[in-house]
């Protein structure tokens, strides 16, 4: 052993090959540990990704209602029309009908049958029936709003007297409101990971055959919206509203709005008649869609 | 000094020595060159590959254009993304690159049909291939014409 460490030759070939190897090694595992951060960085990434998948769906907002009868008392005989006024002309998802009433010194065979007018005035036997007695609450929501809400926003309700004794009952009416719910965009995150949205993307299902609008889309990283009302939290939902108007950004995309509240506002009117798909794309490259026959 | 100066003994050993450190020293400049570039490129390129993420947005399939189909493309990734190579249904499409920065939106206007117009309810393959081989893919089904 002392003989072989005294022995000096070769002693530079052994420093340099360890030289050699150190830098070798220096090299492979700077390589090494770059790959292993990236790898790590990108799979927090997809971590994220799937931890924060979202998916849209349209949905009817509580409306306002509009309460324009109450405490009203009317002999009753032939029928009596309830004009309302809901002040909505487009993007109703349903017409939601409420009424407290009664009719007062009738029989048992006596009813106020309620119709609702559709958009040529034909009545349409809404089912509910307002009977002798106490007063009662009936509420129905009725679908298709758009088949009773005409141009200018208004719909009416026709109470008919059907019943054996024509002039003897009264018509009591404690309350009686309409609301109309405007559809709305309701983001969901279904994920533990907070979601921003990026883009919302509005494509005809029927595309026209030289249609440029058939393919639009809302920035939603538009200057002027502030980045916390663009963000959905971990198992929340956002709701985004549509406007009745359609208002063009500068680019050609659909202009999102922002008010003071924190609610976004999609200023896009969907053509009539046509299916429409909403697609909501996170930063993230989250995707989902949901699609609405508008009448 | 001048003693040392005018002794030839070993001259060609120094001279030699010297040699050798140069070309040593040379040597190993010219593999440490070489490695730092390799791994620049490793790092800038296929290493790279790992970090492209792209969404394949929106699909718009134009009618009466011949077969034109006009494709947005979203690079959520950590480095910007050029898309090099585009195929339908497995088929190579002339198309040019695609540069998209990271966290932008890009959107490119192919004719991917072969100059025939879409037909409404047939699916299509489209395939994105990035210049460092990554690849986006997604099924389309062309939509009906009102």
């Amino acid at each position: 052993m002392k003989k072989l460490l005294r022995n000096r030759s070769g002693t530079a070939e052994i420093v340099g090959t360890v030289l050699f190897l150190v830098i070798l090694f220096f090299f492979f595992s700077n390589v090494f540990l770059w790959y292993n951060q990236v790898n790590g960085e990108m799979n927090q990434v997809v971590a994220d990704k799937t931890n924060s998948a979202v998916g849209i769906e349209t949905v009817a907002l509580p409306g306002n209602p509009v309460t324009t009868y109450s405490n009203w008392n009317q002999p009753f005989g032939g029928y009596y029309d309830f004009p309302f006024d809901t002040g909505n002309e487009t993007l109703i998802a349903d017409l939601r009908l409420s009424i407290k009433a009664n009719l007062i010194n009738g029989n048992s065979s006596d009813a106020g049958v309620v119709q609702i007018l559709d958009c040529n005035g034909i009545p349409v036997d809404t089912g509910l029936r307002i009977m002798n007695g106490s007063l009662t609450w009936f509420n129905m929501t009725l679908p298709s709003p758009s088949n009773y809400i005409d141009g200018n926003g208004d719909v009416t309700i026709r109470i008919v007297y059907a019943g054996s004794e024509p002039d003897s009952p009264y018509l009591n009416i404690s309350y009686m409101a309409v609301c109309a719910d405007p559809i709305a965009l309701e983001v969901t995150d279904f994920g533990g990971r907070d979601a921003t949205l990026s883009r919302i993307w509005i494509v005809n299902a029927t595309q026209t055959a030289d249609g440029q609008t058939d393919h639009v889309y809302a920035d939603m990283n538009e200057s002027g919206i502030s980045p916390g009302d663009t963000l959905v939290a971990g198992g929340s939902t956002r709701t985004i509203m549509l406007s009745d108007q359609t208002i063009l950004a500068g680019d050609g995309s659909i202009r999102v709005t922002d008010n003071p509240a924190g609610n976004l506002t999609v200023n896009y009117a969907p053509p009539v008649g046509q299916t429409v798909t909403f697609r909501v794309l996170t930063t993230l490259g989250n995707t989902a869609a949901c699609s609405y026959n508008f009448p | 000094m001048r003693r040392l100066s005018k002794n030839r003994k070993a001259v060609s050993n120094v001279i030699g020595t010297i040699l050798m450190i140069l070309v040593v020293v040379v040597g190993m400049s010219m593999v440490f060159a070489y490695f730092v570039n390799f791994v620049k490129d490793y790092q800038t390129g296929s290493g790279s590959s790992v970090m492209e993420l792209v969404s394949i947005e929106d699909v718009w399939f134009r009618f009466n254009t011949g077969g034109n189909v006009t494709i947005w493309l979203y690079n959520y990734g950590k480095v910007d993304v050029t898309v090099s190579t585009f195929y339908v249904n497995g088929q190579s499409i002339d198309f040019h690159s695609l540069t998209i920065p990271v966290g932008q939106h890009m959107n490119t206007t192919v004719q991917a049909n072969n100059g025939n117009e879409w037909t409404p309810g047939a699916t299509y393959d489209f395939k994105f291939v990035t210049e460092r081989g990554s690849d986006f893919e997604g099924d389309y089904t062309v939509p009906s014409v009102s």
